[in-house]
């Protein structure tokens, strides 16, 4: 009872990937602005990867969903949506 | 006759319970962070999350946003965080678009009025529509999910993403020490010079920071005395276009300034602009041109 009442345990030394959702939307958003460049795709995926270690596709195509969800400006809304293809173009290239 | 010996097959059972709570907990269902805030993220990805500020803002240029989304890792000490995170990567020389980038933003924190001017990106794709004007989203705060400040939504569909305030956890895992950066070794003057023929009636003390092996060290910190008796601070890196370790201040004439590069090391006093002296007798100030290396 103490433990779950009293003092319950606090969260310490995590990783990205357990961030709320919106946190890890606004990080996947500085990932589009942080690596805007064709070049830099392979950089950009690997940051992805730290929000979603086995699909960054999906952590791309997440945090589009909840940008919309909360009211990301369309400028935002671009850059995510401009990474989402990239990584898609990425993904499917053989 | 009754036996008085103790139970042993209680400890037994008290012994395999621990074992078998002890594999549960931390072999098989070990406990797994979910919904956390930044402030809770190990010294590594904090490092992760920081560089991806400095490159950000780069490209951006939007100060604002980036302090707020630093903001959100709590740290204690933000400048020296950001500083000391600068020149490290500088010195790896793996990320300097980031070195760079935190090098700035700890420009910033110091002279809150720092306009840079953003790195060319990629130009949008066919989806964007030029006309309209960019608003910017601001990072999310640590309670709440950000509000809602489209101007003109595209397909927004209004469902917030509920906080979940309480993530779910069991035990907190014992904090593991986090080694300090590596200062490197003190910077040391190697020049002091002030050219005659160039830059005549020239007002600018002109810092280069280099490593040891002679290359340009952005985002370190320079200390300089003020006549009133106080001290401000720039950084190298403001100029990348000169040279990464480059940085400059306007001196005034007839004062005499004293400096510190970098942490620990050794103040040089008696910094003034050099004089020269013109054709027609005339005498007229130079640039003060300093050259510090580890």
């Amino acid at each position: 009872m103490y433990g779950w009442v009293g003092a319950p345990a606090q969260p310490a030394n995590t990783t990205l990937a357990s961030l709320r959702s919106d946190y890890k939307t606004d990080f996947v958003l500085m990932v589009a602005e942080a690596y805007p460049k064709s070049e830099d795709l392979p950089d950009a995926i690997k940051m992805l990867r730290q929000i979603n270690p086995d699909d960054p596709l999906k952590a791309a195509d997440e945090a589009l969903v909840t940008g919309q969800q909360l009211g990301y400006s369309e400028a935002d809304l671009r850059l995510l949506v401009n990474l989402d293809l990239r990584v898609r173009q990425y993904g499917s290239q053989p | 006759m009754k036996d008085h010996r103790p139970p042993l097959y209680l400890f037994t059972g008290i012994i395999i319970g621990v074992l078998v709570g002890l594999l549960i907990t931390y072999v098989l269902l070990p406990v797994r962070y979910t919904n956390t805030a930044p402030d809770t993220l190990s010294a590594a990805q904090k490092e992760i999350y920081r560089s991806l500020v400095g490159r950000a803002y780069l490209y951006e240029a939007d100060s604002g946003r980036a302090f707020s989304r630093l903001a959100l890792l709590q740290d204690n000490d933000l400048n020296t965080a950001l500083v000391a995170q600068s020149q490290q990567l500088a010195a790896e020389g793996t990320d300097l678009l980031s070195a760079r980038g935190l090098a700035l933003l700890a420009s910033a924190m110091t002279q809150p009025g720092l306009v840079i001017t953003p790195l060319i990106g990629v130009t949008p794709t066919a989806a964007a529509t030029k006309s309209q004007p960019a608003t910017r989203t601001p990072a999310p705060t640590p309670t709440s999910p950000p509000a809602i400040t489209a101007t003109t939504p595209v397909h927004v569909t209004r469902t917030p993403v509920q906080p979940t305030s309480t993530p779910f956890a069991t035990f907190t895992p014992r904090p593991s020490a986090t080694p300090a950066p590596t200062q490197g070794a003190p910077f040391q003057l190697v020049s002091k010079s002030g050219d005659c023929d160039k830059n005549p009636r020239g007002a600018l003390l002109t810092v280069n920071v280099l490593d040891a092996s002679g290359n340009g060290l952005p985002g370190v910190k320079i200390e300089i005395s003020l006549p009133n008796g106080g001290s401000e601070d720039f950084y190298t890196g403001f100029y990348p276009e000169i040279g990464e370790g480059y940085a400059d201040y306007s001196m005034s004439p007839d004062i005499t300034y004293s400096l510190r590069v970098g942490i620990g090391g050794e103040p040089v006093v008696g910094l003034q602009l050099p004089q020269c002296n013109g054709s027609a007798g005339q005498s007229y100030t130079v640039d003060l041109e300093l050259v510090f290396q580890q």
